[in-house]
């Protein structure tokens, strides 16, 4: 039917990408502009962008630079962190921006989500969900994974986001995030037999086959991924790169990157 | 030649005129009617809600203007996804009427796969090739078949009208581009299509020069 998107993420903070492990801590691994550039000149399936500052430690958004880097590219682009208003979303869909992502907002401010359905569409709408195993139960969590929500199951959360607005769910495994020891394929399941919207999974991918995985076996829509496109080397090393459409009828077996 | 991406309080307007200046054209925003007149070409764009829309075009006094554009005048006119759904006469999505330029309505996706008990995730999202019909069109030149970007739970319901240059299929086949006149329409993003939109919003711009 659809052919199963495989997307960059950039983590932003204070205006640089970095990368995290657990969403801590940051190394720096270079412009964003330039990053976002490069992604689309791949042709990216799309690209997201999460400013950890601004949802974490409410650090501004960075409406300039989100323009900034919508102008250099020509791939879908969804942006999340820190947008508590309709205006804020306003501004970032206006410079260019297909998607928002609204994680800590579906939790304190659940109206958020129907309100700029009402005005966007709810296909504009990514409705967040970190999440953080705890023993055999997984916890919601906020502002940019610090603080956990009691008694909000995942499925449930995802459930009720959709009934607010969000036209897609996007799975972010707090604790695979950097790990580079594959998808929470349980939760993303549990999410995505849930919904009937379709789901992102993110956090935790080391290698192609975990893309392929946490599609087939987790069922989600679209596999994102930071370090498995930002690094390769075992030094490393910055090297921007994606994997060549493995899920195209047919499959791309060859295993080779773009 | 100048192409006025119309602002009615929706849309991922900063793209489109990012992909027109790319494709050698010359875009600007405009949302007061006098500023939507100087238009040689329109765009109407996607991403916002249909009733949204409607309301802001009517409250910022916009119908007369693009009537007089695009019905009398009759410059090119390119309709994005939403931008598209808008020219129909009416859409599932909203209550208010559309502006009734194209003979159809706009529907949502059916819930389910016909003969399959797996449900249609809903909005359609993401990458799918496009089939040239009645000749392709103009805008359709160089592009059958060719992947674009899709975001969306509605679409134009006849995909058999004459004015369909293109379909798609995604649970059922339904009209991805059209072509009729001196009016446009995409169902997909092209201004996010990477390759493909370029070369769409090329076509686009040669229309409008002629």
């Amino acid at each position: 039917m659809i052919e199963p998107r495989i997307i960059p993420v950039l983590l932003l903070s204070d205006g640089r990408v970095v990368k995290t492990a657990g969403f801590r801590p940051w190394h720096y691994v270079g412009d964003p502009v330039n990053a976002v550039s490069q992604f689309s000149d791949m042709g990216a399936d799309e690209i997201l962008i999460l400013d950890i500052g601004a949802g974490r430690d409410r650090t501004p958004i960075p409406f300039s630079l989100l323009a900034d880097m919508a102008e250099e590219t020509s791939v879908p682009l969804a942006y999340g962190g820190g947008l508590r208003t309709l205006e804020d979303v306003s501004a970032v869909i206006r410079s260019g921006f297909e998607k928002v992502v609204l994680t800590s907002a579906a939790v304190s401010n659940p109206d958020l989500l129907s309100t700029v359905a009402a005005i966007f569409g709810n296909q504009c709408v990514i409705g967040g969900l970190d999440v953080r195993r705890q023993g055999e139960t997984h916890m919601v969590c906020i502002d940019g994974g610090t603080k956990p929500v009691k008694d909000l199951d995942p499925a449930q959360h995802a459930q009720a986001m959709v009934e607010r607005g969000a036209g897609e769910i996007l799975v972010h495994s707090i604790d695979r995030e950097g790990s580079g020891t594959g998808y929470d394929i349980e939760v993303t399941r549990a999410v995505s037999a849930a919904v009937s919207v379709p789901v992102i999974a993110c956090g935790g991918a080391a290698c192609v086959d975990d893309l392929r995985r946490v599609v087939h076996e987790g069922g989600a829509s679209a596999a994102a991924a930071g370090s498995l496109f930002v690094f390769r080397s075992h030094t490393q090393g910055v090297n921007l790169h994606l994997p060549g459409r493995i899920f195209a009828p047919g499959g791309d077996s060859t295993g080779g990157w773009r | 030649m100048k192409s006025v991406v119309v602002d009615y309080g929706v849309g991922n307007l900063g793209a489109i005129v990012n992909m027109i200046r790319r494709a050698g054209g010359d875009a600007i925003i405009a949302r007061a009617p006098e500023e939507i007149a100087k238009a040689q070409s329109l765009v109407l764009p996607g991403v916002g809600r249909f009733d949204a829309a409607r309301q802001a075009m009517a409250d910022w006094g916009q119908e007369s203007v693009l009537r007089h554009l695009v019905t009398e005048q009759r410059i090119p006119t390119l309709g994005i996804c939403l931008g598209l759904q808008l020219m129909a006469e009416s859409s599932q999505e909203g209550a208010l009427s559309g502006l009734g330029w194209l003979t159809d309505s706009t529907i949502r996706f059916p819930t389910g796969i016909p003969n399959s008990n797996q449900p249609l995730r809903l909005p359609h999202i993401g990458w799918n090739p496009i089939r040239a019909t009645h000749g392709g069109g103009r805008l359709m030149a160089g592009l059958d078949q060719a992947r674009f970007y899709f975001l969306h739970s509605y679409h134009l319901a006849d995909a058999t009208a004459a004015h369909v240059t293109a379909t798609c299929d995604y649970g059922h086949v339904f009209p991805a581009v059209i072509e009729r006149g001196n009016l446009f329409g995409t169902q997909f993003h092209p201004e996010k299509s990477h390759d493909a939109g370029l070369r769409l919003f090329r076509n686009f711009l040669a229309v409008s020069h002629d």
